[in-house]
């Protein structure tokens, strides 16, 4: 049997038959070479050139989970936006794949975030930088405390009130309630004092005291000449505007049926806690005005005068 | 849990120009180191009364708390009390 050209051969060709170079891709049929024919772990990184295998040349669903190493995509094998939200799964990236300080606020997209994206609690106030939030961020309707007082981090600071600007005449800044002891002045209408009822309570809302007072003599109470004064309001009056009058609320006969006409007006002079007693024409209100025995002399005082602060 | 009752001295406060000190005494109801209520009671101490003679009778103050005690000797000078004592005697009128 003749040929044309050279004798084929009858053993199979193996690598050593072939020299280096020798076959090309030009010399390679578009398909003529299926997996079939490529050995096990015939074809590793050394044979593949550089930006040889393009997106082309890999099937779809080709690559999986099992196919790549352990941290071999990193930042530099993903270009530029190739990842979007449909390429991962819900839930897939929780915080120990995020690192600290990853997120910046570049990378959050204006009105991303809303209440239902933090959890309640989360935000405390080591989250939140000085001065951020400003009254710009809060709402322009009513503000509303849902289960809490408003309490201030420093004394004396307090609220302006009717107006839009720090005005210190609009500034209401002190609120108290308390008792006090009011008592006779010993020696003013009065000696040997004691009591059978001695109550005072007040309220103060910024300048302005409102007192409520009863006094109930005991006993074997002297009277004298002076005028009678109520010690003990628990504040000083202010020195800045005269003196001003406190109200009966109940006056026992001792007192009506006295040695005056009408019943005493009651002072509270400039600079002073006492209540002075003064009958209508002006003048001293004494112990000695009151009727028939001290004893048990019962008077019921309310009403409100001013202080300087 | 220990339910304790205690009185602090609330506030001292010196107002006017003849430096009445207000005194707030607060009585404080804790348990353990909770505070369970805080109620307030006052009183004004000022420089003197006048007796019969018009004489400056100073206040005893020996029953205040020592701090109390420290801000009255340190505001009632003796200018002070003479101006107390000529208000007193202006308002007996």
């Amino acid at each position: 049997m003749s040929y044309i050209g050279k004798q084929p051969r009858k053993a199979a060709l193996t690598s050593s038959d072939i020299e280096d170079g020798i076959i090309t891709a030009a010399k390679i049929e578009d398909g003529a070479v299926v997996a079939a024919e490529i050995a096990s772990n015939a074809v590793t990184t050394a044979k593949i050139n550089a930006d040889a295998v393009t997106a082309a040349k890999i099937a779809d669903n080709a690559v999986v989970t099992a196919g790549i190493n352990a941290d071999a995509v990193d930042g530099t094998k993903i270009a530029d936006n190739a990842i979007n939200s449909e390429h991962y799964t819900d839930g897939s990236i929780d915080t120990a794949h995020i690192a600290a300080d990853q997120i910046t606020n570049a990378k959050i997209a204006d009105d991303q975030i809303d209440s239902e994206h933090y959890v309640d609690g989360s935000i405390d106030t080591a989250h939140i930088a000085d001065d951020a939030i400003t009254s710009a961020k809060l709402g322009t309707g009513d503000m509303t405390f849902p289960n809490g007082n408003l309490v201030f981090g420093t004394s004396a600071k307090g609220v302006y009130l009717g107006v839009t600007s720090a005005t210190a005449a609009n500034l209401l800044n002190d609120y108290e309630e308390g008792t006090f002891t009011p008592s006779f002045s010993n020696g003013n209408g009065f000696d040997s004092i004691s009591y059978a009822a001695q109550r005072g309570v007040y309220t103060k809302i910024g300048r302005i005291v409102n007192v409520r007072i009863q006094i109930e003599l005991g006993a074997n109470v002297s009277k004298n000449g002076n005028r009678i004064i109520v010690d003990g309001l628990p504040f000083t009056s202010s020195n800045a505007v005269p003196g001003g009058g406190l109200n009966w609320s109940y006056v026992n006969a001792k007192v009506i049926n006295s040695t005056s006409t009408n019943i005493p007006n009651l002072w509270v002079a400039s600079n002073s806690s006492a209540v002075n007693w003064y009958k209508t024409n002006g003048s001293n209100f004494t112990g000695n005005d009151i009727s028939g025995s001290t004893t048990n002399l019962d008077v019921y005082i309310n009403g409100t005068y001013q202080t300087d602060a | 849990m220990a339910i304790t009752k205690e009185t602090q001295i609330g506030k001292i406060e010196v107002v006017g120009k003849y430096k009445s000190v207000q005194v707030r005494t607060d009585t404080v109801v804790m348990e353990d180191s909770e505070e369970l209520s805080r109620k307030y009671h006052r009183h004004v101490l000022e420089p003197g009364t006048l007796d019969s003679d018009e004489n400056l009778v100073a206040t005893d103050i020996s029953g205040e708390a020592a701090e109390v005690q420290a801000v009255c000797n340190g505001v009632w000078t003796d200018a002070v009390k003479l101006a107390w004592k000529n208000k007193l005697i202006a308002d007996k009128g």
